[in-house]
C-alpha cells in the first residue's frame, strides 16, 4: 500500500515537472535580424523596459525584444530616440542614462556610453561625432536646468566635451557641417558648427520648436508645440515660412518625412470629444502647403514611413502591456496591424 | 540543467522510502477550528511558519520567507527589503488580507502590504490560509489570508540573535518574557541593515555594485497578558515598524537616488472572557501607516477598530460564532481631495455543523458595508469536510469549499485625483475549492503526508486604472474578469531513529490567471503578468539534536511582464544550503546556523530589470535562556 502511494505520487510530481519544463520554450519563435522594420519601443519610465523589436513586412512576422535576445542582457532604458548611420543603430536612453551603440546587421551591442549624460535625448552624427541633447536635472520647482549637449567621440566610444546651453535642448539635426537643436524651452534653433563645435547664430521661430526633419530641398522643417510648422532655409538661415494653427501634440512632437523628402507626417494632440490623436501629412513640394487629416487614435504615439510610402502609426495603449503597430496606405486605408513591444515610439527602415 | 538535476535529487531523496520525520516547516491543515485564542477562522487550506521554520528566517523579513519556503510568489522589486507584494494562488497582491490579531493590516489606500516590512523576528507563527473562505468578515480575500502572531510570553527567558551576512548584512534582535500566574509580558526588538551592494552582470564580463539599494527595517513589539481572574484576562500588544531604504533603480541606472521611509504604529487590546460553553472577546485597535517618498511627498492614515466576537459550543453537534466590526479610517494625502473619515462595518455568523461522525459542515454569512459605497452584500461561504479512512496507518480526508468572492474597493481607487472614481462597484465572484489530504504512518517514526488542493475561481468586474479618451487622464474601472484555477501538492515524509531524524518535503504549485473580459482584446485567455504558472518547492533536513544539515530548492516559472504574453521573464531555481549547531547548557542554548544561499550563483529576475545577488551567505548566532 505503502509503495503504491509513493508511487503515485512520484508519478504526479514527474508530470508536473515534465510541463514545468516545457514551459520554457521561448515566445519570440525564431528572430528575424535582418527585418527591414526596427521599431523603438519606449517602455514605462521607471520600469525601464525599453526595448526594439523588428517587423518584417514581407512576411508579417515581428520579433521582440532582439537586443536582449542576441545579446543575452537587456536595453534595461527607457528609449527616447533612435536613429541608423553608418551601419549603427545609436539608441539614446534615460533611466538609465547612456547612448547603446549597436550593430545594425545583427543587432550586437557594440558600445555602452554611460559616462556624459543627464536625461539625454536626441542624437545627430557628423563624421566621427555624434551630438547628444541632454535635459539637465530637474530643480525644486520641477524645472530643468543645466542643459547641455555632450558630444561624443565615435573612435572610442567616449563623450569628450559638452557644450552648456542655456535653454532646454530638445531635437538635434545634422545639417551638412553643422547641427540644429531645437530649443524647445524657447522660440529659436540654435546652429553649431561641428567642426570647432561652437556656436554659430540662433534663428528665431516659433514658440516651442521641437521635431525638425530636412526635405528634398535641403530646407529645414520644424514643428512647434505651439501648434506651427516653420520652414527655414539653412544657406540663409533664416525662416521661409510659417504654417499656423498646425494642430500639434503640444509636447514631444513626432514627425517624419519619406524617403523623397517630399511629405511630412506629423501627430496631433487629441481634441474633443472622442480626444483621438490624428495624423496629418503635409505636401511640402507645393507653394502653399496646407496639413492633410490621413487618420486617428486614441494613443497614437509614434510615426514613421517606410521606403514604399507606407504609414506606420505605434499605439502605446497608454502605457499599459506592449503597444501595438498599424500600417496605412498613403491615403490612410489601414492595410495591417501588429503588436510590438512596450510603448512604441519610433521605426527605423532599412 | 544542472539545477534540475538537483532539484530531482532532491525530490528523489525527500522520497526515497528511507526518508520521514518531524515535519518542521510548513505544514497543511484542512479543517476547521477554533484556535487557542477563542478566534474563529474559517480556514481553508493552510500553511504555516511555525517557530522552527521562523527562527531559520529571523533575520530577514516575511516576503524573503514566503519566497523560500511557501509556494507563493513574492513580487519583489530587488535585493533583500526592497518593495515586496505577494500573488496567492494566483490572484494579485490587493486580494490577500493580512490579519494580526484579526485586524486586516493591509494599507487602505493600497489594498495591500509591503511584505518587506514585516520583520520575521517579532512573530511566533505565521500562517497562511489560502482560499477565500479564509476571512470571516471585510471580504478581499480570493487569494487568501496571512495571519500573523506576535510573540507572546510563554515563560521567564531572554534570547539574542546576530546575523552577519554577504552584502553588508547584520540583523541583531534580542527579545524577553516573564510570566507568573497573573501577569504574562514579552518584549521583542530587531534591526536589520544591509546594502545589497552586490555585483550586477550588465553586460559580457562585466559587472558593477548596486548602487541605491540599502534597508534598514527596525522593529520592536511588546505583549502584556493579564489575568483578571480564572475566566477572564486583558490583552495588550504593541508593533511598531520603520522602514528606512532606498528604492533600487532598474538595472543600469545609475544616477537614481530615490528613497522611501515607512513607519507603521499598530496597537491591539482586548478583553477576553471564557464562560461555561462560551468565549467572548471584545478588541479594539489602532494602526498607524505613514510613508514619505523622497522625503516629500507624505501619506499618513490612521485607522480605529473596534469589533467584539462571541462564539458558543455547547451543543454536541454545532457550534456557533457571531461578531461585529465597526472601523473608522482617517486618510491624509495630498492626492485625496481634503482629509476625511471614512466608515466601515462587517459581521458574521459562522455555524459548524457535525451531521456525522465524519463529516463537519461550515457556513458563514459575512456582511460587510463600505460608507460610500451602495451595496451591502451579504458573502456566504459553505464548507465540507469528510474523514473519509481514519485507521492509525492510514488517515484520508476531503474537504469542499463553495464561496462567493468580494472585495470593496480601495481608498486609491475611490479617491485619487486625478483618477479616482466614487462610483466603483466592488469586484464580485464566486470560488470553488476542493482538497485531499492523506497521511500515512507506516509507524510512530516513519510517515508521509500528502495534501492535494484544487481550486477554481471567476472573479467580475475587476477594478484596474484605464486611459481615459482624454488622454492624459487614468481612472479605475470595473472592466475586466478573471478565471483563476490551478492546483497545489504537498509531500511531506517523516523518519525519526534514535536521535536522528531526516524530513523531506515538496511542494508544487500550478496557477493560471486568465483574462477573460473581453474576447477582442489581445490579452484575452492570456496569463496575468507575474503569475508563475509553476513554482516548486523542496527541501530536506538531516541530522541530529546537535547538528542539521537543510538545503532548499525553489524553481519559479516563467512569468509573463505584460498582459499579451509576449515577453516573459525566464524561470530559475535558487538552491539553499546551510547547518546548524545546537550546544545546550542547562538552561543556556548557543546556536550558531551557516547558509549558503543562491548556491548555484543563479542569475535571475524576480521583477523585471531589478538585480538580484548572486551566491551569498550568513552566519547567525543565538542564544537562548529558558527558551522554547
Amino acid at each position: 500500500m505503502k509503495n503504491k502511494l509513493l508511487g503515485l505520487l512520484t508519478c504526479a510530481c514527474a508530470l508536473a515537472f515534465l510541463e514545468s519544463c516545457s514551459e520554457d520554450e521561448g515566445m519570440n519563435g525564431g528572430l528575424d535580424l535582418t527585418a527591414d522594420v526596427i521599431i523603438i519601443n519606449e517602455g514605462n519610465f521607471r520600469s525601464a523596459d525599453g526595448s526594439l523589436s523588428t517587423f518584417n513586412s514581407s512576411t508579417a512576422q515581428a520579433s521582440f525584444s532582439v537586443f536582449a535576445s542576441v545579446n543575452g542582457f537587456p536595453l534595461a532604458a527607457t528609449v527616447q530616440n533612435a536613429i541608423v548611420e553608418g551601419g549603427h543603430i545609436y539608441a539614446v536612453t534615460n533611466e538609465a542614462d547612456k547612448v547603446e551603440v549597436i550593430a545594425s546587421s545583427d543587432f550586437q551591442s557594440v558600445a555602452t556610453v554611460r559616462q556624459g549624460f543627464n536625461s539625454p535625448y536626441s542624437v545627430a552624427i557628423i563624421g566621427d561625432k555624434a551630438y547628444v541633447t541632454n535635459w539637465g536635472e530637474l530643480n525644486a520647482t520641477w524645472e530643468w536646468e543645466h542643459s547641455f549637449i555632450s558630444i561624443l567621440d565615435l573612435t572610442n566610444y567616449a563623450v569628450i566635451d559638452s557644450i552648456q546651453v542655456s535653454e532646454l535642448p530638445q531635437h538635434v539635426l545634422a545639417v551638412g557641417n553643422e547641427f540644429y537643436v531645437s530649443n524647445v524651452g524657447s522660440n529659436t534653433l540654435s546652429i553649431y558648427n561641428s567642426t570647432t563645435d561652437e556656436w554659430v547664430t540662433d534663428i528665431v521661430v516659433s514658440s516651442g520648436p521641437d521635431k525638425m526633419v530636412l526635405d528634398a530641398d535641403g530646407d529645414v522643417w520644424v514643428l512647434c508645440t505651439s501648434g506651427n510648422l516653420v520652414e527655414v532655409d539653412p544657406t540663409t538661415q533664416t525662416v521661409k515660412q510659417t504654417l499656423s494653427n498646425i494642430s500639434a501634440s503640444g509636447f514631444n512632437e513626432k514627425m517624419v518625412i519619406d524617403e523623397a523628402g517630399e511629405n511630412l507626417y506629423f501627430l496631433s494632440a487629441g481634441t474633443a470629444p472622442d480626444y483621438e490623436k490624428e495624423v496629418y501629412t503635409v505636401d511640402v513640394t507645393g507653394a502653399t502647403p496646407q496639413p492633410v487629416k490621413l487618420t486617428s487614435g486614441k494613443n497614437f504615439y509614434g510615426i514613421g514611413v517606410s521606403p514604399d510610402g507606407e504609414l506606420y502609426v505605434a499605439d502605446n495603449k497608454a502605457f499599459q502591456g506592449v503597444g501595438e503597430v498599424f500600417i496605412y496606405d498613403q491615403d490612410g486605408m489601414k492595410i495591417n496591424s501588429f503588436i510590438s513591444g512596450r510603448a512604441p515610439n519610433g521605426f527605423i527602415f532599412r | 540543467m544542472v539545477t534540475r538535476l538537483f532539484f530531482c535529487t532532491m525530490v528523489c531523496l525527500a522520497f526515497s522510502g528511507h526518508l520521514a520525520a518531524q515535519e518542521r516547516e510548513v505544514h497543511l491543515d484542512s479543517v476547521v477550528v477554533f484556535s487557542d485564542k477563542g478566534r474563529l477562522e474559517g480556514k481553508a487550506h493552510t500553511y504555516t511558519f511555525d517557530q522552527v521554520a521562523i527562527s531559520r528566517h529571523e533575520g530577514t523579513n516575511l516576503g524573503n520567507a514566503l519566497q523560500s519556503a511557501s509556494g507563493i510568489y513574492v513580487r519583489q522589486y530587488g535585493g533583500e527589503g526592497q518593495l515586496s507584494s505577494i500573488s496567492v494562488r494566483g490572484t494579485s497582491p490587493n486580494q490577500t488580507r493580512v490579519h494580526w490579531h484579526g485586524i486586516d493590516i493591509n494599507s487602505q489606500t493600497l489594498g495591500m502590504t509591503d511584505f518587506s516590512s514585516i520583520p520575521m523576528f517579532l512573530f511566533s507563527d505565521i500562517v497562511i490560509h489560502e482560499g477565500v473562505s479564509s476571512a470571516l468578515r471585510g471580504g478581499g480575500s480570493a487569494g487568501g489570508t496571512v495571519e500573523l502572531q506576535s510573540r507572546s510570553s510563554t515563560g521567564t527567558g531572554i534570547g539574542f540573535v546576530q546575523e552577519l551576512g554577504s552584502f553588508h548584512k547584520r540583523s541583531t534582535g534580542i527579545k524577553g518574557s516573564y510570566a507568573n500566574k497573573q501577569l504574562k509580558y514579552h518584549v521583542a526588538a530587531v534591526n536589520s541593515y544591509i546594502k545589497n551592494d552586490f555585483d550586477v552582470p550588465i553586460r559580457d564580463g562585466e559587472t558593477y555594485q548596486q548602487n541605491n539599494a540599502a534597508s534598514e527595517l527596525t522593529g520592536i513589539q511588546g505583549a502584556a497578558i493579564f489575568s483578571v481572574s480564572n475566566t477572564s484576562t486583558i490583552q495588550a500588544d504593541g508593533w511598531y515598524n520603520v522602514h528606512n531604504r532606498e528604492v533600487q533603480p532598474t538595472i543600469g541606472n545609475f544616477n537614481n537616488d530615490d528613497h522611501l521611509l515607512d513607519k507603521n504604529f499598530r496597537f491591539f487590546s482586548s478583553w477576553n472572557k471564557a464562560w461555561v460553553h462560551s468565549y467572548t472577546q471584545a478588541s479594539f485597535a489602532y494602526i498607524n501607516d505613514k510613508q514619505v517618498y523622497n522625503r516629500l511627498s507624505e501619506t499618513n492614515l490612521q485607522r480605529w477598530v473596534g469589533q467584539v466576537d462571541h462564539e458558543y459550543s455547547g451543543w454536541e453537534h454545532m457550534r456557533i460564532g457571531t461578531g461585529a466590526q465597526v472601523e473608522m479610517g482617517r486618510p491624509q494625502l495630498s492626492s485625496y481631495p481634503e482629509p476625511f473619515s471614512q466608515w466601515r462595518g462587517s459581521g458574521f455568523l459562522f455555524l459548524e455543523i457535525d451531521p456525522s461522525e465524519r463529516i463537519r459542515l461550515t457556513i458563514n454569512n459575512q456582511l460587510n458595508a463600505m460608507e460610500s459605497q451602495k451595496k451591502v452584500p451579504l458573502v456566504p461561504s459553505l464548507g465540507m469536510t469528510m474523514r473519509i479512512w481514519e485507521e492509525k496507518v492510514l488517515r484520508f480526508m476531503w474537504d469542499v469549499h463553495v464561496s462567493r468572492v468580494f472585495r470593496f474597493p480601495t481608498l486609491n481607487d475611490l479617491y485619487w485625483q486625478l483618477g479616482g472614481n466614487v462610483n466603483l462597484k466592488p469586484e464580485d465572484g464566486l470560488s470553488i475549492e476542493t482538497g485531499m489530504d492523506t497521511h500515512l504512518a507506516v509507524h510512530s517514526d516513519v510517515s508521509v503526508t500528502s495534501k492535494l488542493s484544487l481550486y477554481s475561481s471567476h472573479i467580475t468586474d475587476l477594478i484596474l486604472w484605464q486611459p481615459q479618451p482624454e488622454g492624459n487622464v487614468w481612472s479605475a474601472e470595473n472592466v475586466s474578469e478573471v478565471h483563476v484555477y490551478g492546483g497545489e501538492l504537498l509531500l511531506v515524509s517523516k523518519l525519526k531513529k534514535g536521535q536522528y531524524f531526516a524530513n523531506g518535503r515538496v511542494l508544487v504549485t500550478y496557477n493560471r490567471s486568465l483574462n477573460v473580459g473581453d474576447d477582442a482584446s489581445l490579452a484575452y485567455k492570456k496569463q496575468l503578468p507575474y503569475v508563475p504558472v509553476h513554482k516548486w518547492v523542496t527541501g530536506l533536513d538531516i541530522g541530529n539534536d546537535q547538528v542539521t544539515f537543510f538545503g532548499n530548492v525553489v524553481y519559479t516559472g516563467q512569468r509573463f511582464t505584460g498582459a499579451f504574453n509576449n515577453v516573459a521573464l525566464p524561470g530559475y531555481t535558487l538552491i539553499d544550503v546551510g547547518v546548524s549547531l545546537r550546544w545546550p547548557v542547562g538552561k543556556h542554548t548557543f546556536i550558531s546556523t551557516f547558509q549558503v544561499l543562491n548556491l548555484a550563483d543563479q542569475e535571475y529576475q524576480n521583477y523585471e530589470l531589478r538585480a538580484t545577488p548572486g551566491r551569498n551567505f550568513t552566519l547567525k548566532l543565538n542564544y537562548q535562556f529558558n527558551q522554547s
